[in-house]
């Protein structure tokens, strides 16, 4: 069993990466957030603290898709467009679930992005408590995205988002997550996900093989910002 | 045998009648004569003709006459299978109301059986998408019970499909085809050798659609259900905003159907803007936010744009209209008072109380107790004597009564701008007022209106102020229709050019907030405006020519190569430097009334009848109608409809759209799509 590795606490951005007991995959990641521990107004990724190691927020645009010749495919993809909007920023509510801050976009999506794919174990965050939002019933959708911006088909988990103030949407585990799309339309509150990098494939193959112990990967940046 | 035969066929005839009888019998049961939300026949090809967002709000009303010697009993309704609402009818001839409940027994429309009842559900909602049976079901004092059977549909939205659209502005060009446009730009712009020397804001717009106009009961809608089905969804009578027809006579309790306005309010806490160059009870910026089914209702119109702000979240409201916010029994001063509430130009012959006001009794509401629980809506009151400047002041609305003011007001919370007593003056008389070229506005006691461009920057102003939640805009040029009613051609292609002016201020705003989606439309073409050539003379020589048919038309309208291409000139501010240049572009009407034709600008504009006082000196001098304008100048161009003006016609318009989710509006499409498309830009999203 290897010891537990927990980096710096900055307020209540509660990180720990751990390896798992008997685990086949590399250190787990474990992410606690209530945006109460930085200021108003401040960019969501100063709340991530030492986890912005491995993780950032993204104010998102869609890309349509073309195929090899040029041509649009009818299909998009999400990307970082941060530069274009402004960052996403934590900011005071009064229909904060926990303290007085969430996390908003002016009623944008917000994307959570990881600098390296994560086997997501699972991931949870609260709708703000306002009576806001799509009214559609089990219409909107939390949705996971691949390495290529792309939702990951058949993770998506479909809620009523319109007057359900306080909502927490939760998912089981979805692997090879390069992000977590929030819907737009509501602030959100209280944060939480437990994941574990993707084993490269040498490493993998190292541990089938069991001839060793995972090291430390090699990171690819395999993000969707553009 | 004759003996025999009697009998049989006394025999026959009892059988027939108590045939007769038990046929009656089947029969004697409540006809539900009308069930709204309105459906088309239940055949698997039919278009769903009601159609909601998810969650939207609208009303469930059911007309249920009584069988001879029967009372209706109870009125249930149910979606898919499950009731709503079930109404007992308590058997007096007393109306009962109840929470979001009621059943009207009393003044209904002639026609209906003693008995009657219009039972009503306010205020509800459906979330899951897909078509929905709606039934009603009425039970009557003797046992026998009919069912109805409707649908509805809820338009899916499809989620995260792209950044939703945080504002939404719509650009409504009142009566603007596309040859309001097309000759906008030629005078705006100026062609040469075949092509078009600049654009207009409207044109650069990247995607571009045509829109089908029809309302509920006509292919040629009115702007009332013209500009309502874009901001709601579903068709109506003309004349109606907001609401689906009814069997009451009452004009403020017909059947409801939630605005963009108030359901982007509701569901994302967003503000409303309406601006217009016409009075502001006018059909276009009524039929974004006030419910009812007679547009003329001016009073109770305007009282609940301020009442019902916490259903629309309006925080902007500019335009003309004055008359409507004065109460009744205020005495005429003239001059600017403190608050500038009064008409600061003292009509000849009126005497010296006339104020200006138009509200009565007859044109406000009261509502019953169930639209008031099923949509949290003010009651409302019969009060003519009520400030309404007052009131939108103590509600926190920084009030202007001038361009002066609007300029000085910098960004409030909220805006009230009354400019004139009802419609403001064209842009054609405001411009040559401010060149010191007319003394129209004048005429009209308001020589400091704004252009519309500058209210439309006012307007952006303030809504983008603390701007977390977005905001509806809706800004008409109001007067393009009402000039081409008039064919008054030079004043509705300068009111285009004003138009396309606010055109460009809101998609300055677009662009530097670039989640927003700008739409330019119209609620319908007017007068069957076209362009048919030019002038084959000078200003001078036109001016000069015989008033005969002969020398106005056969000596004067160039048509093909002879029209080559008008050249006009624009002045520092923008506008035209005259509308009489030598070879001008020259407007037929298709929709026309009886006009004398003399081609060159009228000097005055044709009386509006809106003007309260257009009965006295020096309105009154201004000619009544095309029909006797420029008689003494023009040539008779006989009408091909009746009447003083020309109509409306159910030729599609363009629309032309900028900004996010744009890319939604090409192709071929009804009037109450658009309403479905903003949904899914402002709610799931659009790229």
């Amino acid at each position: 069993m290897k010891p537990s590795v927990s980096l710096p606490r900055a307020g209540l951005a509660a990180i720990a990466l751990c390896a798992a007991a008997a685990s086949a995959q590399a250190q787990a990641i474990s992410l606690v957030l209530n945006f109460d521990d930085v200021a108003a107004g401040s960019n969501a990724n100063s709340a991530l603290g030492a986890a912005a190691s491995f993780a950032s927020f993204a104010n998102p645009d869609t890309v349509l898709d073309v195929d090899a010749s040029g041509s649009y495919t009818g299909t998009f993809h999400w990307v970082d467009a941060t530069s274009s909007y402004g960052p996403v920023l934590v900011t005071a509510s009064l229909f904060a679930i926990s303290g007085s801050n969430v996390l908003s976009n002016d009623g944008q999506p917000i994307l959570l992005l990881f600098n390296n794919p994560l086997n997501l174990a699972q991931f949870s965050i609260q709708q703000d408590g306002s009576g806001f939002g799509n009214p559609q019933t089990n219409g909107t959708v939390l949705s996971f995205l691949d390495s290529t911006g792309h939702v990951i088909a058949g993770a998506d988990v479909a809620y009523t988002q319109f007057g359900h103030p306080g909502l927490t949407i939760s998912s089981g585990a979805v692997a090879n997550v390069s992000g977590v799309l929030l819907a737009g339309g509501k602030s959100y509150d209280n944060l939480s996900l437990v994941a574990a990098p993707v084993p490269e494939p040498g490493a993998l193959a190292l541990f089938v093989s069991g001839l060793g112990a995972v090291g430390t990967l090699s990171r690819r940046r395999r993000t969707p910002r553009a | 045998m004759s003996f025999l035969r009697t009998p049989l066929s006394a025999l026959s005839l009892s059988l027939v009648t108590a045939l007769a009888a038990l046929a009656g019998s089947a029969e004697a049961a409540p006809n539900v004569s009308r069930l709204t939300p309105p459906s088309n026949p239940l055949v698997a090809t039919a278009a769903t003709l009601s159609r909601f967002l998810p969650g939207q709000k609208f009303d469930l009303q059911a007309t249920v006459q009584p069988s001879t010697g029967t009372t209706i009993a109870s009125v249930v309704f149910a979606v898919d299978g499950s009731t709503v609402a079930t109404l007992t009818n308590d058997g007096t001839t007393t109306d009962q109301f109840s929470v979001a409940t009621s059943l009207v027994k009393n003044g209904l429309v002639s026609g209906l059986a003693a008995g009657t009842v219009v039972a009503s559900l306010r205020g509800y909602t459906n979330g899951t998408p897909g078509v929905h049976t709606l039934t009603v079901t009425s039970t009557d004092s003797a046992g026998a019970s009919t069912t109805r059977t409707g649908n509805f549909e809820v338009v899916g939205i499809v989620a995260n499909n792209g950044r939703p659209a945080m504002n939404v502005i719509i650009l409504l060009g009142d009566g603007m085809g596309a040859a309001h446009r097309t000759a906008a730009r030629i005078m705006s712009k100026g062609y040469l050798q075949g092509k078009a020397q600049d654009r207009l804001a409207m044109d650069t717009f990247p995607f571009t659609g045509m829109v089908m106009t029809a309302s509920l009961n006509s292919i040629v809608t009115d702007s009332a259900p013209g500009m309502a089905n874009y901001v709601n969804g579903n068709k109506a009578d003309n004349n109606q905003e907001g609401v689906f027809p009814d069997d009451t006579t009452a004009a403020f309790d017909n059947p409801r159907i939630e605005y963009l306005s108030e359901y982007l309010h509701r569901t994302k806490g967003s503000s409303l803007g309406v601006v217009t160059t016409a009075d502001v009870f006018d059909a276009t910026p009524a039929a974004n936010a006030v419910h009812t089914a007679a547009r003329g209702n001016g009073t109770g119109i305007v009282d609940q744009f301020l009442d019902d702000r916490s259903l629309t979240g309006l925080k902007v409201l500019l335009g003309g209209g004055r008359k409507w916010f004065l109460p009744k029994n205020a005495v005429q001063t003239t001059g600017t008072d403190a608050v500038q509430h009064t008409f600061n130009q003292t009509p000849v012959g009126l005497g010296s109380t006339a104020n200006g006001s138009a509200r009565a009794t007859g044109s406000d509401y009261v509502l019953g107790a169930d639209i008031v629980a099923g949509w949290n809506a003010a009651p409302g009151a019969l009060d003519v004597n009520r400030d309404l400047i007052a009131d939108f002041q103590t509600a926190g609305f920084t009030y202007a009564s001038d361009r002066t003011a609007l300029a000085n007001a910098g960004t409030p919370d909220a805006l009230l701008g009354l400019f004139s007593l009802s419609n403001m003056n064209v842009a054609f008389d405001k411009i040559n007022g401010r060149r010191g070229a007319s003394t129209i506005t004048a005429d009209y006691g308001f020589p400091d209106q704004p252009m519309l461009e500058e209210m439309t920057d006012a307007a952006l102003r303030v809504l983008n102020k603390n701007n977390a939640n977005g905001f509806v805009l809706m800004v008409e040029g109001a007067s393009i229709d009402k000039q081409a009613h008039l064919m008054d051609s030079d004043r509705w292609i300068v009111e285009t050019i004003e138009f396309d002016r606010a055109i460009q201020k809101a998609k300055d705003f677009a662009t530097t907030n670039p989640d927003t989606i700008v739409i330019v439309t119209a609620d319908h073409e007017c007068a069957g405006a076209a362009i048919i050539g030019a002038s084959l003379l000078s200003d001078a020589a036109l001016r000069a020519q015989p008033v005969t048919t002969a020398g106005l038309r056969d000596q004067v309208v160039g048509l093909y190569e002879a029209a080559k291409f008008p050249r006009y000139t624009n002045a520092a501010d923008g506008y035209p430097a005259t509308t009489d240049v030598d070879n001008k572009m020259l407007i037929g009407y298709a929709a026309n009334a009886d006009r004398y034709e003399a081609w060159v600008s009228n000097v005055q504009p044709t009386q509006d009848s809106q003007q309260p006082f257009v009965g006295a000196t020096p309105l009154s001098g201004y000619p009544a109608n095309p029909n006797l304008r420029n008689q003494a100048t023009g040539y008779l161009v006989v009408g091909q409809i009746p009447g003083q003006q020309a109509a409306h016609t159910a030729t599609d318009v363009p629309l032309s759209a900028f900004g996010r989710g744009a890319a939604l509006f090409t192709g071929v499409f009804d009037n109450t799509d658009v309403f479905f498309k903003l949904g899914q830009i402002a709610i799931g999203g659009a790229k």
